[in-house]
């Protein structure tokens, strides 16, 4: 007897030691990893309770963002049919496009939101040393900075224009989006005002285990704090770099070309310029979690959808589309995000198409698995009436605005559009805001720095240096 | 078109109502066509000069005799007059595969008698790198003196034992006037071309994007 309770009182101490080390084990993963484990535990849960497998769905469908035809394609439930019918001709792709696009508008009606405003998107070419002055005078020549209450936003175009070009992106071809209302030209106005704030700066104060800010967030933060209302404000855009690097023979690291995030620019009025200068000084801020309140921030998945309608980067997306119902771009969803909910460009702080960690954009240049090239894809117009390559970018689509009543109900009408026309649940798998790591001793700083100096003179790559400091909060405070 | 939803402006700047226009520095753009052409006309001659001065050239030559097989007997030694004090260059005639060669131009070494009687040792593995056109490698150079002078070539052993089956082959050698080097002049041209060239593009680049000026 004896024996039997010490029996069970060791095996529940073991049970409360696994129940321990599991708890601890969770609260180490980040956000995104956190929400793939809860919808797994709650396919568990729903399993345990009965729910017949057809019901569950396929697993290897749990926690993705795409579900339904191309979700089952993306994930490797069913194999992709092989296309023999992918149109090459400009003309016809541009025909079948239109038609496909007519099918999707009418499938969209039933979920727009009734009184919305129009969206138009222009694209301008800019010089990438000069783009954020350059957008800024075509903002003013446009008239549009003088009326911010016509603009939902700007942002860079996150596409690689003439990838195989030599050189860095300083006097490349760099295009712009500005997504407005107006559906007339408008008399010039003064040029906006602008900050800048750069990513590798200590702007927010944070220390280790709080949750890094998102770009919109600080941006936000500082035009609340700056009484700069969303008809004062014409844009708030990451500043996508996108860098080659890498490369070399058999054994070395394979070559990339990032997609990064610098930092962000901010857009106001010029009646607001006083007021955004003097907030914007005195950095660090210690700012929320999240948005100001009463302002909504919206991040959408982009890429997912890319891969499944265009999936080679340098190409156009193959027409017919494998899956004609998902938008087949990222500004096609944005448009979409902005009609449904219906959002005002006087209540809209920013609309972009963007990235938010580095992202590789030599990933999905080929349908051969593992083969990584710039080339191969056709000469594609661009803002300036030329032709160029270009490697197709694009992770997020945000959008942030002044909430209201209406707009949540917009946003109901969204999520029934993203269920039952894109059958995808775009905002999975984000991986926002992850909580700001602690930095590393001085000690691990100086083996590392040895490291680098040991690669550097014998060319042989040492540790994998994955790490990625989170913005505007690196290092930490009493990090 | 390649998007329903994007309509293309043009340029951001330069269009009515723009406060910047776009310029270009012109002695940017002569500066980087001289560096470009030039630096590709440098390229190109240094290329084909070298291409055609490499190698011995007959006109040079003052003496032909073969280099004797390893363990084979001594082959007769050649002599040529020497004007004085000159330098002269022992080309060897061997092609094939690379590493072959490279081991019959290392197992070769050719002794040197001059007219006072003074001699000079030279040897295909001391020369550093060999110059190689396809047909000839270099074995070394020495300086002749005025009057007769003899060279004699043999094979000697280099390398492991099992791979001097090359060696016990005889070949022909030549004496020719002048260094090994001196059919390298092409490379003079050639890579202070290839780096104006370098240079030039990226200047070219940063006339084409140019910068901006407000109006």
């Amino acid at each position: 007897m004896g024996l039997r309770r010490l029996l069970e009182t060791a095996v529940n101490k073991m049970d409360e030691f696994g129940e321990r080390s599991h708890a601890a084990d969770v609260a180490k993963l980040t956000p995104a990893q956190r929400e793939h484990y809860e919808r797994w535990e709650a396919r568990g849960a729903a399993a345990r309770a009965g729910t017949s497998p057809e019901d569950l769905g396929d697993p290897r469908l749990t926690g993705t963002v795409l579900q339904g035809p191309a979700g089952e394609v993306v994930h490797g439930v069913v194999k992709a049919p092989k296309r023999q019918d992918v149109i090459e001709d400009p003309a016809a792709w541009e025909q079948q496009m239109l038609a496909e696009r007519a099918v999707r508008d009418a499938a969209r009606a039933d979920y727009l939101a009734p009184g919305r405003r129009p969206v138009h998107i222009t694209r301008v070419a800019t010089r990438g040393k000069t783009q954020a002055r350059e957008v800024a005078d075509h903002l003013a020549a446009s008239g549009l900075a003088g009326h911010a209450e016509l603009v939902y936003g700007a942002y860079r175009v996150p596409d690689l224009i003439s990838p195989g070009r030599l050189g860095g992106e300083g006097g490349a071809v760099v295009e712009w989006d500005i997504v407005h209302a107006a559906d007339g030209r408008l008399p010039a106005a003064e040029p906006p005002a602008a900050l800048y704030l750069d990513a590798g700066e200590f702007l927010v104060d944070r220390v280790p285990g709080e949750r890094a800010p998102l770009d919109e967030d600080l941006a936000l933060d500082i035009l609340a704090r700056a009484g700069i209302e969303p008809e004062r404000t014409l844009a708030i855009a990451r500043d996508v770099a996108i860098s080659k690097a890498g490369g070399g023979g058999e054994g070395e690291g394979r070559s990339t070309i990032d997609a990064t995030v610098r930092g962000v620019h901010v857009l106001v009025m010029s009646n607001a310029a006083a007021a955004l200068g003097s907030t914007a000084a005195a950095p660090p801020w210690r700012i929320r979690e999240g948005p100001p309140d009463g302002v909504w921030l919206e991040v959408l998945q982009w890429d997912a959808i890319a891969k499944a309608v265009h999936p080679v980067r340098q190409r156009r997306p193959p027409l017919p589309s494998p899956f004609p119902y998902l938008p087949l771009t990222a500004q096609e969803l944005l448009r979409a995000y902005i009609e449904i909910v219906g959002i005002s460009p006087a209540d809209a702080y920013c609309a972009q198409v963007t990235h938010d960690r580095p992202f590789d954009l030599m990933g999905r240049t080929s349908t051969k698995w593992g083969v990584r090239r710039t080339g191969g894809g056709p000469d594609l117009p661009c803002a300036d009436g030329k032709l160029r390559e270009r490697l197709a970018g694009g992770h997020h689509v945000v959008v942030a605005y002044r909430d209201s009543p209406e707009y949540a109900a917009g946003r109901a009408r969204f999520e029934a559009y993203e269920q039952s026309e894109l059958q995808a649940h775009l905002r999975r798998n984000l991986g926002l805001r992850e909580p700001v790591p602690e930095p590393t001793s001085r000690l691990w700083r100086t083996i590392e720095r040895v490291g680098d100096v040991v690669e550097f003179f014998t060319m042989e790559p040492t540790v994998e240096d994955d790490f990625v400091a989170p913005r505007y909060c690196w290092p930490p405070r009493g990090g | 078109m390649s998007s329903a939803d994007v309509e293309h402006a043009g340029w951001a700047v330069g269009g009515p109502g723009s406060r910047l226009r776009r310029r270009r520095n012109p002695l940017l753009a002569i500066l980087a066509a001289i560096l470009i052409a030039g630096g590709a006309g440098a390229a190109v001659y240094g290329i084909v000069r070298f291409a055609t001065e490499v190698g011995p050239d007959d006109e040079r030559v003052v003496a032909r005799g073969t280099v004797a097989a390893l363990d084979g007997p001594a082959t007769p030694a050649v002599t040529f007059a020497g004007a004085g004090a000159e330098k002269l260059t022992v080309w060897l005639r061997a092609g094939g595969l690379s590493n072959v060669r490279s081991t019959v131009v290392a197992g070769t070494a050719c002794e040197v008698v001059r007219p006072d009687g003074s001699t000079a040792l030279i040897r295909g593995s001391r020369q550093g790198a060999a110059v190689e056109t396809d047909h000839y490698a270099t074995i070394g150079a020495f300086t002749a003196a005025a009057g007769r002078n003899a060279v004699a070539c043999r094979h000697v052993p280099f390398g492991r034992r099992g791979r001097r089956g090359s060696l016990r082959e005889q070949r022909p050698f030549i004496v020719e006037r002048g260094s090994p080097a001196d059919g390298l002049g092409g490379m003079w041209l050639l890579f202070p071309g290839i780096a104006a060239i370098v240079l030039g593009v990226p200047l070219a680049a940063r006339w084409r994007a140019g910068y901006l000026k407000a109006v």
